[in-house]
């Protein structure tokens, strides 16, 4: 409701800012009285008068150089312009001065009638008006008191209170009342007019008469042109100062009788300062100001003569008070298209304003235009619109927008193409085209009868951005659309941009103008893009609008985020293909693509950089520039080419298919993503390229960050013992029990690291002595004695990070504090040697163990199961070769296996 | 990456300082250690506080050993001590227990670990468990052939020598000890003095009136009754002949009672009560009991012992008839060793002659040269060593339920002697003839030669009482039975002693008198026989008139076989040995 309401406030607007328009085509009176020629130079701005059709312009423009005709045709074309606002009809006075013609009557039936009344009354009047000027006519009221105030406001430059020239007037003169009836007479002050042409039009016939400076009657030191109007008809009248360049015009129905220009309409200046292309035909108000010379524009060849000329002048224009009857202004630029005259810029400016804003004659208005094909492609954003359902999504659509212009700017593929212009008219411009959008998107079977409407809106909208030098506006809207609340999408979200987009310049270059009946669809372009999350929107955006401006350079989507290493690393690119210029050629697409990849070499590490790794990963220098996904870092590419233009073997590749899914399936048959599963080798940072062939090239290019938790926290059970332990002479250890808890910090090369451990060890000894000590005992049954330890152990820690196992392989080497609590009280007593002589059953024994564990780690979702095997010497301070000498001598080496479970976190 | 490497290099460095200061203390080289070792096994002396544990294999016993000694500090008063003791002991056979020489050595060994100050701490003991099997055990498993093919040139039982590790044969006596021969010339002149008697008997019945009335006056003997009864008690009590000496050899030919006037059987027969009487009456008795004598002893002609024509059959023969008749009671169906003896058959062939010949040819001793030496282990068994002795590992024993019962045997106490002739027992062991084991077990039992020993009490069965006689006293006995001796090594042994029963039968076989019930078959005796050889009771003692069980056998005077004469004879001849008293001291070949 509130776009309606805007729309509509819109329209009004656009339609006050049209107005009323007088059109005067007195221009080149010297070339145009001597001029008349079967060339159609000075005819070519009829091609200006949107007021009409293809064919009604064709006609005047054929009347133009070949000569009126009084058809009805012509009556249908030129009372079109008389009705029109605007200048338009000013163009009947070019095509009377170039073939010397005084008037031109055009019955709307296209036949021959008897002369009509007010048509009567005019040639009365122009006979008996001289006379009457002499006094020699009707002298009570040529020598009345009201036409001498008349004459005494004339002269003061004010309206007069009261008109002389009346039916009164008319019948005292000698004009026939009958001729009067349904007359009404238009006084024009035509002092300093060379040229003046009255353009009217009933339903029945249209005349345009042509009056020479002689032809006004001079009163009172003024002269005066009066001319016999039908009554409630339109008319226009133009003249041509001699003073100025652009012609007098007014406009008006004739309601009773008038008086115009009694006091001179205020004057203005126009600034003006118009770049455009060689070959460019610039008009005011139906006058050339380009200072080209006088040829047909088709004349012109294709980019014109040198440089391309800058229109930069000061034009003198009406700007009188609001009621006067003088219409806009109106700037137009015609080109050739097509061996045809076609409008490239069409524009109004004010000729009327409210009497508190009309400034004074020296400060001109500004006329801005850049009518040239620019270098660049200027692309303005409207706005971006957040369909419903983004309001409670993570993604932040409002700064799409900006996103778009950085992209526009910075990105290699579009800087150099096109130019992010700011869009001064944006909310005007927004409003009609959202209504215009809204008009599109909903077409319907009644939508054919709102062509009109549609131009109408579509012409108000991109035509502001037309003159302002846009060539393509890009309006967006963004659709969130959550998962399914069930699924495995649950919380997810998926978004689409859908981005519109009006190429401005073919629509004007392309005679929009012109009413040429052009398909708007031609003109609109309605691209989209989806993506899944919102660290894709750049990506997204970039890819987005590379399908907009067709460009065919692939665009790796979907930034890569860090992904831990094992887990593979999605690769999306995103590629436009070009549609065949023969229609009747399907378009081929690729059903893959390949990219490359090969792991980027580090600098060496500093202290500094190995402490911050321990929390984070480093983005190698590299990378930086690749980060961004959007707009891409030309440099960065560059520098990235130069890296893979060296061959090397470390170079992979990685096939990419066209993806299928929903979010990627476009409109435009030519817009394509291929998708790849990227598994990196190891830990690290990767480039992936992409370019235009397979095998070479690169066009794109993104860092891949295959993590590795820095942080690894494990837990272990390690099992031994019995003939798994050995000592020289003799193990007796008959279980070997070592659970643990440990944490390993890698070094940033991922491969190494170190950490340490808490864990608790349980021997359990089962045994004779292990030497020739207490030979007074003989023999016992097997001795038991138990060993509980406390762990603390330091480590270093390797494995292999390869992704082409399945599994890891670790190994850990690490020295163990051993603090053990020794539990005799199943040693015979009578061992007193064995005992160490202890009497009480528990001994405490500090010893020192080393441990080497290889593993091999399976990875199981976030955590990976170890398959421990473990080759331990336990007390190293101990002598293995006199194991078991006492309850403390506990050198043994023990070939253990064991679980474990560990998990890491950054 | 630098900081890994030191934290790599530290942790190396740490374990290399830490193994160079544990191994500083010195040891003993491994040759010391394996020559201290070795001797140490090879005598027994494993498992023991110089390594080994019990259950294990000689081989790991002595591996831990060594282990054990490569593990001692070398400098150590006792470690040095049993280097040197054990590494000049010298046992240079691998099994020297096995033999008599090894045995001594090691028995040398002991007395000088024992004898050396830094060496007597040392304890090498056993545990020492002894088992009482059945006698059908024994015989099946150990002796088998023995029995199957008995045969008087050796022995059935090899406990019977005393000593199982110092076996006797027939080569280590003065001569060779057959029993038959030894026996022989007693056949004759005992089948010509009983049948003298009894013809002499006959011929006065044939000389008294047969028709005397009811309460008539007695007749007068005639004279014909009484130059017979004078006969008979001429033979049987010939006056003494100046001429000859006692010492020498009696004149069979002129004295053919000799021997029967020593048998206490024969002395049923009261021939001189008989011819002081000498009526009817009396001679009708003595020549039936005399015939009844010569039918059962196999005097009669064509009998066992005596040919058709009235001489003795010759030792050959003899022997070759008692052999068959023994081997067929042993071997049949139903007999003592029916089952052990049909494998044995089995395997020679399916010929019982067959087996025996193969048996006598291939001799048991190749088979288990160790036969002697210490009992295997079960792990040795398992090694299948050659220095112990195997032929416990595959026994298939059975508890003596059966032989007690037979014996009535009512309580058992099973011990041990060393030796230097310590006994040991355990607690008595009671209800044999229903326990499924009879065995105790001693701890720490100093290695050496050992005796398992019993004392069998009970109370016997009047299935032993003489024919016709009544018991002199209410049969109980207390007897001391053993084994045969073994080397005991170290750690967990075992040995096993059969039932009274496996002694009673095969001396019963071994003495062909007893077989043929020429006198009362042997009972095992007391401890007290054994301990003193003077409380055995026998004509050798003259204790067999004194109403008193003397050696605790269950028989009272002329109950027990040794209070017959005629054992006096036999023990002469070397056919059986006294109780208590050295085997065969003084015999002569009397062949």
């Amino acid at each position: 409701m509130t776009t309606i309401v805007s729309w509509l406030g819109s329209l009004a607007l656009l339609l006050s800012l049209g107005g009323t328009a007088h059109a005067s085509a007195l221009a080149e009176p010297t070339s145009a009285t001597s001029a008349t020629s079967a060339s159609g130079a000075g005819c070519d701005v009829v091609h200006s008068l949107t007021t009409l059709g293809r064919a009604q312009r064709d006609l005047l423009h054929r009347a133009c150089i070949e000569g009126p005709r009084e058809d009805g045709s012509t009556y249908a074309a030129l009372f079109r312009l008389v009705s029109s606002s605007g200048w338009h009809a000013g163009v009947v006075s070019t095509i009377l001065r170039r073939h010397e013609r005084r008037s031109v009557t055009a019955w709307a039936d296209g036949g021959f009638h008897s002369t009509p009344p007010a048509l009567v009354a005019q040639e009365r009047l122009e006979s008996v008006l001289p006379k009457f000027a002499r006094g020699e006519r009707c002298p009570e009221l040529r020598n009345s008191e009201d036409l001498a105030e008349f004459l005494d406001a004339v002269g003061a430059d004010e309206e007069p209170e009261e008109l002389p020239f009346t039916s009164r007037f008319a019948s005292c003169v000698g004009v026939p009342l009958k001729a009067m009836e349904g007359t009404r007479l238009l006084t024009i002050r035509a002092d300093g007019l060379v040229d003046v042409t009255v353009v009217m039009g009933t339903r029945d016939f249209v005349h345009a008469r042509r009056f020479r400076r002689e032809e006004a009657v001079q009163l009172g030191g003024h002269r005066f042109l009066i001319v016999a109007v039908p009554e409630a008809s339109p008319v226009a009248v133009f003249a041509n100062h001699e003073n100025q360049e652009l012609p007098l015009a007014w406009r008006g129905l004739m309601g009773r009788n008038s008086v115009i220009w009694a006091a001179p309409p205020r004057r203005s200046c126009l600034d003006m300062s118009v770049h455009m292309n060689a070959g460019t035909h610039l008009f005011i108000d139906g006058v050339r100001v380009d200072g080209g010379p006088p040829a047909d524009v088709c004349d012109t060849p294709k980019g014109g003569h040198g440089p391309d000329p800058t229109v930069d002048r000061t034009v003198a224009i009406t700007l009188d008070r609001r009621g006067s009857g003088v219409p806009d202004h109106e700037v137009a630029a015609l080109v050739c298209e097509n061996d045809r005259p076609v409008v490239r810029h069409l524009s109004g400016v004010a000729a009327t304003a409210p009497s508190e804003q009309l400034r004074p004659a020296g400060e001109c208005d500004t006329l801005r235009l850049d009518l040239s094909t620019p270098d660049q492609q200027r692309v303005a954003v409207l706005g971006v619109s957040k369909l419903p359902g983004c309001e409670t999504s993570p993604m932040w659509a409002t700064d799409v927008q900006e996103r778009a212009r950085h992209i526009l700017e910075r990105d290699p593929a579009h800087r150099g193409e096109r130019d992010y212009a700011n869009f001064s008219a944006y909310a005007e411009a927004s409003e009609a085209l959202a209504s215009l959008e809204t008009q599109m998107g909903g077409r319907s079977e009644a939508d054919s009868e709102r062509g009109a409407d549609t131009n109408a809106l579509l012409g108000s909208a991109a035509q502001e951005a037309w003159r302002q030098g846009i060539d393509t506006l890009l309006s967006f809207a963004v659709q969130c659309t959550p998962g399914e609340p069930s699924g495995k999408d649950q919380g997810r979200w998926a978004y689409s941009i859908r981005a519109t987009s009006i190429h401005v310049s073919d629509l004007f270059a392309r005679g929009y103008y012109s009413r040429d009946g052009l398909d708007l669809e031609d003109f609109i372009d309605v691209q989209s893009v989806g993506f899944g999350g919102v660290d894709q929107q750049d990506a997204a955006l970039g890819a987005l609008l590379d399908r907009i401006f067709e460009v065919q350079s692939p665009r790796i989507v979907r930034p890569p985020v860090d992904t831990h290493y094992r887990r593979s690393q999605p690769i999306r690119v995103s590629r436009v293909f070009e549609a065949p210029e023969e229609k009747d050629v399907d378009l081929s697409t690729p059903d893959s693509i390949v990219a490359r990849f090969r792991p980027i070499a580090r600098d060496r590490w500093t202290w500094n950089e190995v402490r911050r790794g321990a929390r984070r990963e480093v983005r190698p220098r590299a990378c930086e520039e690749l980060a961004h996904r959007g707009a891409r870092s030309k440099e960065a590419i560059d520098a990235v080419r130069e890296t893979f233009a060296e061959p090397s073997n470390k170079e992979n590749t990685l096939t990419l298919m066209r993806s299928r899914d929903r979010l990627d399936i476009s409109s435009d048959p030519g817009a394509l993503v291929y998708e790849g599963e990227l598994f990196p080798p190891r830990p690290g940072w990767y480039m992936v390229v992409v370019g235009d062939t397979d095998e070479e090239g690169v066009e794109d290019a993104v860092c891949v960050n295959a993590t590795a938790h820095n942080l690894d926290l494990w837990g272990e059970m390690i099992i031994s013992g019995g003939p798994l332990a050995y000592a020289p002479n003799g193990s007796r250890a008959l279980l070997y029990l070592r659970p643990r808890l440990g944490a390993t910090w890698y070094l940033p090369n991922h491969w190494l690291g170190f950490g340490f451990s808490l864990g608790y060890g349980r021997t359990i000894y089962s045994g004779t002595r292990g030497d020739w000590v207490d030979l007074d005992v003989s023999q016992q049954e097997n001795l038991q004695w138990i060993r509980n330890a406390l762990l603390l152990a330091p480590h270093v820690e390797a494995r292999s990070r390869a992704t082409k196992l399945p599994v890891e392989l670790r190994a850990r080497l690490g020295v163990a504090i051993n603090s053990g609590l020794v539990d005799i009280s199943r040693v015979d007593p009578a061992l007193v040697e064995f005992r160490l002589g202890n009497d009480e059953d528990i001994v405490l024994d500090l010893d020192t163990d080393v441990n080497l564990d290889l593993g091999i780690g399976v990875p199981l979702g976030p955590v990976m199961l170890n398959i421990m095997g473990v080759a331990s010497l336990s007390a190293v301070d101990d002598s293995l070769l006199r194991s078991a000498t006492s309850v403390t001598q506990d050198a043994n080496v023990y070939v253990g296996f064991g679980l474990g479970i560990s998990g890491g976190r950054q | 990456m630098k900081h890994s490497w030191s934290i790599i290099g530290v942790t190396i460095g740490m374990g290399v300082v830490f193994s160079a200061v544990s191994c500083a203390r010195l040891t003993p080289t491994f040759q010391q250690c394996e020559d201290a070792c070795s001797a140490a096994s090879r005598c027994g002396l494993l498992p023991s506080a110089l390594g080994g544990s019990p259950g294990l294999s000689r081989e790991d016993n002595e591996d831990d050993c060594v282990a054990r000694c490569l593990a001692s500090d070398r400098d150590k008063f006792q470690v040095e001590g049993l280097l040197e003791v054990l590494g000049e002991a010298g046992i240079a056979t691998q099994a020297p227990l096995c033999d008599f020489q090894g045995t001594m050595a090691c028995e040398e060994l002991v007395e000088t670990l024992d004898g050396t100050r830094s060496t007597s701490e040392l304890e090498v003991t056993a545990t020492l468990t002894v088992r009482m099997i059945s006698a059908l055990s024994e015989a099946s498993n150990f002796s088998a052939e023995s029995w199957c093919c008995f045969d008087y040139d050796r022995e059935i039982d090899e406990t019977q020598d005393g000593n199982r590790g110092m076996r006797l044969t027939a080569d280590d006596l003065e001569g060779p000890r057959n029993e038959i021969n030894a026996v022989h010339d007693m056949f004759e002149p005992t089948h010509r003095c009983l049948d003298y008697l009894q013809t002499q008997a006959d011929a006065a019945i044939m000389v008294f009136p047969t028709d005397m009335k009811k309460g008539a006056e007695p007749e007068p003997t005639p004279d014909e009754a009484v130059m017979a009864c004078g006969n008979i008690r001429l033979a049987w009590d010939p006056p003494p002949d100046p001429d000859v000496d006692p010492a020498d050899d009696p004149d069979l030919v002129a004295d053919p009672c000799y021997f029967a006037r020593m048998s206490t059987r024969l002395s049923d027969l009261g021939v001189l009560t008989a011819v002081d009487t000498c009526s009817l009456e009396s001679m009708q008795a003595l020549s039936m009991d005399a015939g009844d004598y010569e039918q059962e002893w196999g005097l009669r002609p064509g009998g066992l012992l005596i040919n058709d024509d009235g001489t003795a059959r010759s030792a050959e023969e003899i022997k070759r008839s008692i052999h068959e008749e023994i081997r067929d009671e042993v071997t049949r169906p139903m007999g003592f060793l029916h089952e052990a003896c049909e494998e044995l058959d089995d395997e020679a062939g399916g010929s019982a002659e067959a087996g025996c010949v193969l048996v006598d040819e291939t001799g048991v001793a190749d088979e288990n040269p160790c036969r002697t030496g210490p009992a295997c282990s079960a792990a040795d068994c398992l090694d299948e060593t050659l220095a112990c002795d195997t032929t416990l590992c595959d026994a298939d024993v059975s508890p003596p339920g059966r032989d007690c019962g037979f014996f009535g045997i009512t309580e058992v106490t099973l011990g041990y002697r060393t030796d230097t002739g310590l006994e040991v027992f355990g607690e008595p062991v009671s209800g044999c003839s229903t326990l499924t084991s009879l065995e105790t077990t001693f701890d720490d039992v100093r290695i050496g030669s050992i005796t398992p020993i019993a004392i069998v009490s009970g109370t016997l069965p009047t299935s032993f009482n003489v024919e016709g006689d009544q018991r002199l006293g209410d049969g109980s006995y207390s007897w001391y039975v053993e084994g045969g001796s073994r080397w005991v090594t170290a750690g967990t042994v075992a040995m096993q002693l059969p039932s009274p029963l496996l002694e009673y039968v095969s001396t019963g076989y071994e003495n062909p008198l007893e077989y043929l019930g020429w006198v009362n078959r042997r009972m095992p005796t007391g401890q007290e026989c054994d301990n003193q050889p003077a409380l055995c009771e026998g004509f050798f003692n003259g204790n067999c008139d004194d109403g008193i069980d003397n050696d605790g056998d269950g028989q009272i005077d002329g109950e027990s076989a040794w209070c017959d004469l005629l054992f006096g004879e036999l023990a002469d001849r070397c056919v059986v040995s006294e109780p208590g008293r050295e085997a065969f001291p003084d015999c002569i070949d009397r062949d």
